[in-house]
């Protein structure tokens, strides 16, 4: 009898639940004709009734006797599916419901436009963002593990394109939240605070992004943000060269780079040392305070070419669908005289900002183009102030390398040639943690672990202009044909860890080494030909104990390069070890 | 907020760059010393180093520094000197590869000396604590100190330790230890008396055959 009413029990459960979801979509279809009409105070209520209506369906979901059935047979994978589509669709839900009742309060009070009256609204912003991606990864993490050919009932077509969905607003969140961490970070301030902008060109790489090819000074005060000054880096260079003494000595030659050059000085994967030479550059050069420097690249573009719509420039049409693509390559092959080139870059430039400042925005376009923007790109924040730049380190956005044990590794790419030709460049990054039971020559217990890295130069062995292929550094009697490139590639391997085999394509190399932020770091000089791929491999032995020979654990994480073609980076471990 | 903040970013727009050929740009340019491992040298082992993109038809010059013997290369037509086979010192230790000044002429730059920290051998890891039997100067106390040295899984054993007790940095009082089986060592610091202040302990176990020198600060002990 108990057991009747047991399914009884269920089987109304999951009947909720299922009406539940439906209802859901009935409001979240609702939400969208709502959305159109970009009324935030109506977008919030629609979003109210979503909440509602899912939270239902997340009680049902957080039922024991339903969380039991996800392990029935046949039906098992179902109620599972539903019970995620819940239980972290309530999360986004409420998220969204929040972003949209704040922005509605911002707006109200004239973010932008007046001095702000409650900076804690703006930090709610960026509470309420923080907080919404995280239910979106989460959710999206949770989709991508369910079987949809498993899944009965029509579950499986639903859950099918909810992936798909989901994943492209995982994208998007990815992408939009740390600019509102930083921007919210920035326009809080409630003294003036002047910043660097370090505008990158990811066609030339470097450690932080790529090559500095222009720079902006913004200044911000209690919620308002002007524009002080923009330049290229032609502008930079005529300053004359900076010093660098705040530059950590050891790490001066390790790339072979000139620290006084601007475009030389962001090498190291540790952003702030790069931020730190820019704010004293411009001090130097220019005597005044640099409070904090922001390094963005072209993968912002495309996310504000949808915001602000399609730009015609001296007879070519920049839109989301070709603004990457546009500002990597085809402006080179277009515009083959550099000042006519930084002259239509400037002309774009200036369109935008009319338009942003014009408020002739879509919220929408910001949004699909966040969704589809493909690159590598993220944006990296440094402060003077070490309560800013706390945050920053917090939220994840400010650059910096960790000093911490740990099973993490980092890779970096600078070009050595001195050209464009890194839009074409590919990289792939696996890290493996293997056996146990192998003691670091530097005192701890550890394991074996690799790091492969497949780099790839995509670009063509012809038709490209001068400015693009060129090759800047010394050939030394190389064949250097047209396409081919030369990278720096630097792997930043886990604290207190050592390397036992260093090979290119399976042959022992010579590479460069050093430590930078407690790490050892390893610098390989690399020759690519057009269409060449090199495979670099080093294996290591790393930590699994501390300096208090206490146990380090951790899944194995990659902090891949800043790039245009976004890196794909692949982690497994054979599991955890134990101290002896 | 939304248009500020996207006004923030919207200057990535600019991010497209000149070129401008200037000294050690692009990046890479400089003489370059480089190792094919730098880990894991058992002491007098060989390494392997290549001294790179100097002219070719100089010499390059590779040494310990503060040890005997060096080794001497032409540099080839590739810019490389090919491999350099040099032996590591016999004491294990933290050391400095070196190369002679490559002059500015071989460098295409400034004059160069390049130099490369080692360490050879294995290192131990220190776990040290300070107490006293009093934490207060007027009862006359006691310092002590204690602690574990292991290299990995492997214990440390029957190395001896130098204790300095230091109050706020300054050395007030040194003293030796022997580690047992288990690499643990103790000790109290006898003989003198203390007055009120921050002490901490510092130990230092010197490089010998096996292990490099290891040195570990204990956490402070305030006494007043």
């Amino acid at each position: 009898m108990a057991l009747v009413l047991t399914i009884i029990y269920l089987i109304i459960r999951v009947v909720l639940m299922v009406v539940s979801l439906q209802n859901t979509v009935t409001e979240v279809d609702n939400l969208q004709k709502i959305a159109a009409t970009k009324d935030l105070a109506a977008i919030s209520s629609s979003l109210g009734k979503a909440v509602d209506a899912i939270g239902m369906a997340d009680s049902s979901a957080k039922d024991p006797i339903v969380q039991l059935a996800t392990y029935l047979p046949v039906i098992g994978n179902d109620i599972k599916a539903a019970s995620i589509v819940a239980s972290d669709g309530k999360l986004v839900l409420q998220g969204a419901q929040d972003v949209s009742n704040i922005a509605n309060q911002l707006i109200k009070a004239g973010i932008g436009k007046k001095a702000l009256t409650d900076s804690t609204l703006v930090a709610s912003m960026r509470e309420s963002m923080s907080v919404m991606n995280t239910a979106v990864q989460k959710l999206n993490t949770d989709l991508s593990e369910i079987d949809a050919t498993s899944l009965h009932f029509g579950l499986d077509s639903k859950v099918g394109s909810a992936k798909v969905t989901v994943a492209a607003l995982a994208n998007a969140s990815a992408r939009i939240t740390p600019i509102v961490q930083v921007g919210t970070i920035i326009l809080e301030q409630p003294d003036t605070k002047r910043w660097f902008v370090a505008i990158q060109n990811l066609s030339e790489l470097r450690a932080t992004g790529g090559i500095t090819g222009a720079y902006a000074i913004l200044t911000s005060k209690n919620g308002k943000v002007k524009l002080e000054e923009y330049g290229s880096d032609k502008t930079l260079l005529k300053m004359g060269a900076i010093r660098y003494d705040s530059y950590p000595e050891e790490l001066r030659d390790i790339w072979g780079v000139d620290l006084g050059d601007w475009r030389d000085i962001n090498a190291s994967a540790h952003a702030p040392y790069a931020a730190r030479l820019m704010a004293d550059g411009w001090q130097q050069k220019r005597g005044q305070k640099v409070d904090g420097v922001l390094f963005v690249g072209q993968g912002v573009v495309s996310e504000l070419s949808g915001a602000v719509g399609a730009i015609t420039v001296r007879g070519v049409t920049v839109d989301p669908s070709n603004v990457i693509d546009f500002l990597a390559k085809d402006i080179y092959a277009k515009f083959t005289k550099v000042e006519v080139k930084d002259a239509v870059v400037g002309e774009l430039a200036k369109e935008m900002f009319s338009r942003l400042v014009a408020g002739k925005v879509s919220a929408g376009g910001f949004l699909k183009s966040a969704a589809e923007d493909p690159t590598g790109d993220r944006i990296i924040a440094w402060a003077e102030d070490k309560d800013i730049q706390k945050q920053f380190a917090n939220y994840l956005v400010s650059g910096e390398v960790s000093e911490k044990f740990g099973p993490n590794v980092l890779v970096t790419v600078n070009n050595a040639g001195g050209n464009k030709l890194d839009a074409y460049t590919t990289v792939k990054i696996d890290y493996l943690l293997g056996v146990c039971n192998v003691d670091t020559f530097t005192g701890y217990q550890g394991r074996k672990s690799r790091v492969t890295v497949e780099i790839t130069n995509n670009a063509p062995s012809s038709g490209l202009p001068w400015y693009v292929d060129v090759r800047l550094d010394d050939s030394f009697g190389e064949s250097r044909p047209k396409g081919s490139n030369r990278e720096l590639v630097t792997i930043y391997g886990p604290v207190g860890s050592e390397a036992e085999t260093i090979t290119v394509n399976g042959e022992e190399d010579f590479v460069s080494i050093g430590t930078d932020r407690n790490r050892p770091i390893w610098v390989f000089d690399i020759g690519l030909l057009s269409g060449e791929k090199k495979v670099l491999v080093i294996d290591l032995v790393e930590p699994i104990s501390d300096d208090n020979q206490e146990q380090v654990t951790g899944a194995p994480t990659v902090t891949a390069p800043v790039m245009l073609n976004a890196p794909v980076i692949s982690t497994s471990s054979t599991g955890e070890c134990r101290l002896q | 907020m939304k248009k500020t903040l996207l006004a923030i970013s919207a200057i990535a727009v600019l991010a497209v760059s000149s070129a401008a050929p200037a000294l050690a740009y692009p990046a890479g340019q400089a003489p370059v010393l480089g190792l094919s491992t730098a880990s894991r040298i058992i002491p007098g082992d060989t390494v392997s180093v290549q001294v790179s993109r100097v002219k070719p038809g100089c010499s390059v010059t590779v040494y310990w520094d503060g040890e005997d013997g060096s080794v001497t290369k032409t540099v080839k037509a590739n810019g490389k000197t090919g491999v350099i086979s040099i032996a590591t010192p016999s004491t294990a230790g933290t050391y400095t590869l070196s190369t002679n000044q490559i002059s500015s002429n071989c460098s295409g730059g400034s004059a160069v000396t390049l130099t490369k920290s080692v360490t050879v051998g294995r290192l131990a890891s220190i776990v040290a604590k300070v107490s006293s039997t009093s934490g207060f100067a007027s009862k006359n106390p006691t310092f002590s100190a204690s602690g574990t040295i292991k290299s990995g899984s492997v214990a440390v054993a029957n190395q001896t330790v130098t204790l300095s007790l230091r109050k706020n940095g300054v050395e007030v009082k040194s003293t030796k230890a022997t580690t047992n089986g288990s690499g643990v060592f103790s000790k109290s610091f006898t003989g003198t008396s203390y007055d009120a202040g921050d002490y901490t302990v510092k130990v230092t176990l010197s490089s010998g055959a096996v292990y490099g020198l290891s040195e570990r600060v204990t956490a402070k002990l305030t006494l007043r």
